[in-house]
């Protein structure tokens, strides 16, 4: 399956149904993210339950301390 | 346009910044002496010593309220700047009522936790409204290491990746870079 993240076009494996399955898949491990998908903002108690598909525009930010 | 030109047009503008520490009190000032007319500013904080090394304070602002010193400090740039104060604990209830009125708002936080706040908050709240947030500012070096990233409404900077740790402090240069792509960032909104 074919989604673009962060503005590259990636290949996904099969199953890699919801934002949960996409973010372990790409090993974004960071505690705290923000998540876009087509311009729409998941929420964190989301991701298991947000489904992702081919052709999906996913934008993911790392938020770490720091200011 | 001309410098009186783009400073005509800056003047009838209202930004809100969000956390007046090392980010929040550095953009303040770039956006004063750029001519942005009306600021909103808010944080609960006092200043320390400690925040003399990346924050826009001097050793006889230590112990008042940091919007107290920021707003003092505008004023002796330009004390025609309308600068609204808030001494307030930023969260979900109270965000977007203070920001509401503002053309485009900066994210000044220190905790990442915060910075998702803001992030999640004003987009639920105040949708399509500009946003300016910074995530990855800490130590030193590696300037290269800065990027813009850009979704809809949302402006990001920094490495999105060196966070604050006990061997990797914020410190004054990268974070008043970060402070001044947050600036330039919100002139890019405001002139656009």
């Amino acid at each position: 399956m074919t989604v673009t993240v962060n503005g590259e076009v990636r290949e996904l494996p099969e199953g890699t149904a919801t934002v949960r399955a996409l973010l372990d898949a790409m090993r974004y491990s960071f505690p705290l993210l923000i998540v876009r998908v087509n311009g729409r903002l998941v929420e964190r108690a989301s991701y298991a339950s947000e489904p992702i598909a081919a052709g999906d525009l996913v934008d993911v930010y790392h938020l770490v301390s720091g200011g | 346009m001309t410098r009186q030109e783009y400073r005509e047009r800056l003047r009838e503008k209202r930004v809100g910044i969000a956390g007046a520490g090392g980010l929040g009190s550095n953009c303040a000032i770039a956006l004063a002496r750029a001519g942005v007319g009306s600021l909103v500013v808010a944080d609960f904080d006092r200043v320390s010593l400690d925040n003399l090394d990346r924050q826009a304070y001097f050793l006889d602002q230590v112990g008042m309220l940091k919007i107290e010193a920021l707003a003092l400090n505008i004023a002796r740039i330009d004390p025609s700047i309308q600068v609204e104060a808030h001494a307030v604990r930023l969260d979900r209830g109270t965000l977007a009522a203070i920001f509401s009125d503002c053309d485009v708002i900066v994210e000044a936080f220190d905790a990442a936790e915060a910075k998702v706040m803001f992030i999640e908050t004003l987009l639920e709240e105040l949708r399509d409204r500009p946003l300016v947030c910074a995530s990855g500012v800490a130590g030193y070096g590696r300037p290269e290491s800065f990027r813009v990233r850009r979704s809809g409404a949302l402006r990001m900077v920094g490495d999105f990746e060196s966070g604050v740790g006990p061997d990797n402090p914020p410190m004054a240069p990268r974070v008043g870079i970060a402070a001044s792509m947050e600036a330039d960032l919100v002139m890019e909104v405001l002139l656009a």
